[in-house]
This record gives structure tokens, sequence and C-alpha cells, in this order.
């Protein structure tokens, strides 16, 4: 996963409920909510970032491990890729 | 000229409204309805559908058979009936989709709901046409909870962004077989059209003229013999069937309103809790599934919001995919 740039993707509403997201895409009327942490991350990709520099800021941020961070991290985003709401793309630098 | 309160709005009628309960008159009406022309179409309507379509602050609406209906400012309704026309079919469609079409010029949110009053506080069953939304609100109202409006919710959020229910004087449009099962035969009046067998009910209780504030809301499934009487959705979930609850959702579409809706559906869900309901299947249990229906509003009613639990690390999304 090093070297790759996570960018939203798709035209996503999104409204709180409590602590957590709720996102509608536009494009195509479905539906994902995101706890505290998965909306964090949301806010942080816009504008488009580098996951070394994602996982360094939610460390700093969250009480967590770089390496847990890393892992959930990933499987977060690609399941958030699954339903084409994130990109993963490699880093034009790296 | 009658006056009535709909969807809590003070409106003066010079046509009768069979479903809907009078006011003393006095109050400064908010709607005038009378009977005067409306156009076969407007000169240059932005959004255009066989139905209806909409110039600036004005809408027209076209029911074949019963009339043109013309909507000025969210303030007044001119109704143009067609040859031959029943009065009161152009009252059904007066207290229905033109009143919904209406709250919509007046920003207002609508949804395809009935309500009732449990102390002080409002609970929303929703649901398509002929699921049950009339029925299960009657055996609610069997139980002493007064009546706040029936098919149509106005909502509105107040200063601190809780949802509140519009208060709606009318009667229950009930099934003859629902009006026995809930022993409601005295309060049964007429016909509410000629060629359909609902009659109108007077409910047990009527609410008072005040807005509530939202406790629950629960969404009329589709009938599913396994289902439960009661199930939670989920956040995804329960927003996006909020939002198909819109009265009505063409004009939300068309009218590009689905982020107010979508974000007025989240700020419930974030108030309120939303929950899934089966469908009344067997009438003569009703009393029974409306005694565990309120006894779960009841259970909840220390929880005025929804809980976040406790998580640990990052909680994976929770996705309503479109089938």
């Amino acid at each position: 996963m090093a070297g790759m740039i996570v960018k939203r993707s798709g035209q996503w509403l999104s409204a709180p409920v409590g602590d957590d997201l709720v996102m509608m895409s536009a494009d195509t009327g479905n539906y994902v909510t995101v706890s505290r942490i998965g909306r964090r991350i949301w806010e942080l990709i816009e504008p488009p970032r580098s996951l070394e520099d994602l996982c360094a800021q939610l460390v700093r941020e969250f009480e967590v491990e770089p390496e847990v961070c890393a892992a959930q991290m990933d499987r977060f985003l690609n399941e958030m890729a699954a339903y084409h709401a994130v990109e993963l793309t490699p880093s034009p630098a790296g | 000229m009658p006056a009535y309160r709909i969807a809590g709005l003070v409106v003066d009628s010079q046509i009768a409204l069979p479903g809907a309960l009078s006011l003393d008159p006095g109050a400064p009406p908010d709607v005038v309805i009378g009977w005067g022309p409306a156009p076969a179409a407007l000169a240059r309507p932005t959004v255009s559908t066989p139905g209806w379509e909409i110039e600036g602050e004005l809408m027209l609406m076209r029911v074949p058979g019963v009339g043109r209906f013309l909507l000025c400012r969210g303030r007044q309704i001119s109704v143009d009936p067609a040859d031959g026309a029943d009065p009161d079919d152009c009252a059904i469609y007066l207290l229905g989709s033109v009143f919904g079409a209406l709250l919509h010029q007046r920003g207002q949110l609508a949804f395809h709901a009935s309500a009732i009053e449990a102390d002080g506080r409002a609970v929303m069953i929703c649901g398509p046409s002929g699921r049950g939304k009339s029925t299960t609100a009657a055996a609610l109202a069997q139980l002493g909870h007064p009546l706040l409006s029936d098919d149509l919710c106005a909502l509105s959020f107040d200063a601190d962004g809780a949802p509140r229910v519009h208060a709606d004087g009318r009667q229950l449009k009930l099934a003859p077989d629902a009006v026995a099962a809930l022993d409601l035969a005295a309060r049964a009046g007429a016909r509410v059209r000629s060629d359909v067998d609902k009659r109108f009910v007077a409910p047990p209780a009527a609410a008072g003229a005040a807005a509530l504030p939202l406790a629950a809301v629960y969404i009329l499934r589709a009938p599913d013999p396994d289902a439960p009487l009661i199930a939670d959705p989920g956040v995804s979930d329960a927003v996006r069937r909020l939002q198909r609850n819109a009265y009505r959702p063409g004009i939300v579409e068309r009218t590009g309103q689905q982020r107010r809706y979508f974000e007025a559906s989240a700020a419930i869900v974030a108030h309120a809790g939303v929950f899934l309901l089966a469908p009344p299947r067997d009438l003569a249990r009703l009393p029974q599934a409306a005694r565990a229906l309120a006894e779960h509003w009841t259970g909840r009613a220390a929880v005025r919001k929804r809980a976040s639990p406790p998580r640990g690390g990052l909680q994976q999304p929770e996705a309503t995919w479109r089938a």
C-alpha cells in the first residue's frame, strides 16, 4: 500500500447522525454509514492524501498503534472502494 | 367559510372537506381554498410532468375526471372541477396530493405517514398506500393515543434542530374489516369516495393544535411472514426508507429537494428512533400488536437519542445497496 494516494470517488451527500456520518451517493442512490473514525477519514481525504500521511494523522488524533491503524485503515478503505466511495491510486511521486 | 387545521395550518375553505375536522372560525387563515379557474397548462413551466407543473410561485396539478388545482405561494388553492366531478372527490385530492404539494411550496417537509400522540410526543407510522398506516394509527388511537394526523405528516425542526410533527385535525380512512376488528362501527361515517370501500372514521381522541416533538418513527415494511413485529434497520436503511416516504418522492426529485430530504431524514434518525414495523396481517390480533408497539416506544422513552455504542478501532462502514 506504500506510495498510494486515497481520494473520494463520485458525488456524495453526507449528514451527521450522532457521531456517525450517513452518506448517499448522488450517482447511484446507494447509502453508506461510517462511524466516528471513518467520518474523520472522509474529512481527511479531501483533498486527496497519501496513505502514509493519513495513517500518521490518525495515529496523532486517536489512541491507536501505527500497525493496528494501518491494518484497519486498509480494510476500511478497501470496503469504501468497493462501495465506489473512495479510490486508491499510485502516487505520481511514489 | 369553514375553517380547518391541516398540517398545522389554519385553512379557510369554500369547499367542504369531509375528512377534516372543523375549527372555530376566527383565526387568521394561513391558506385559503376556493372554487376558481385553473389553466390547462402554465405558460412557461420550469418543471413539467403529466400530473403537475411549476412556474415560479405557481404550481398546477391535474387530476383526470376530478379537476385542476392551482397553488399559489403556498397560501392559496383554486379548484377548477372537471365536468361532472363530485366535489367530495375534489376534497379528497385537496387533503392528500394537493396539500402535500402545498407543503412543498411552503418549504415544509411532508411525509407519507399517520401519527399519534404518546405522552406529549409524536409517534409516526410511515408506509406506502394500502400498507396499514391508518389501520395501525386507529389501533393505537383505540388504546387512548390521540390521533395527530392521518396519511400526511408535516414536519419541521425546532430551534434545537429537533423534529416536530404538526397537528392535523382529520378523520381516519379505514376499510370495513379494520372498522369491525377495532370495534369502531359507531364512529364510522360516509364513504371516502363513491368508488372506494373505505369510510371516514372519527378518531376516538384527537390531539391538540401544538406541534409535538417526534419520539419514534415506525416504517411499515413489505409483508414478510418471517419478519419480527419490530426491527432496527440501521442508520443507512433508516435514512433511505424515510426519504422514500416523502410525500411524494417524485415531487422531491423533480424539484431538486433530495439534499433537503436526505439531511432531514438523517436529522430524524439522529433525534428519534426509526424502526421497521411488520404490517398488520391478522386484524383480530391488531389490538395486541398495537399494545406491543406502545410498549416498544415506552421502553425507549428514556433514550432520547440514538446512543452510539462505544467502539474500539475502526468500525467498518454499514451500507445499504440499491438492488
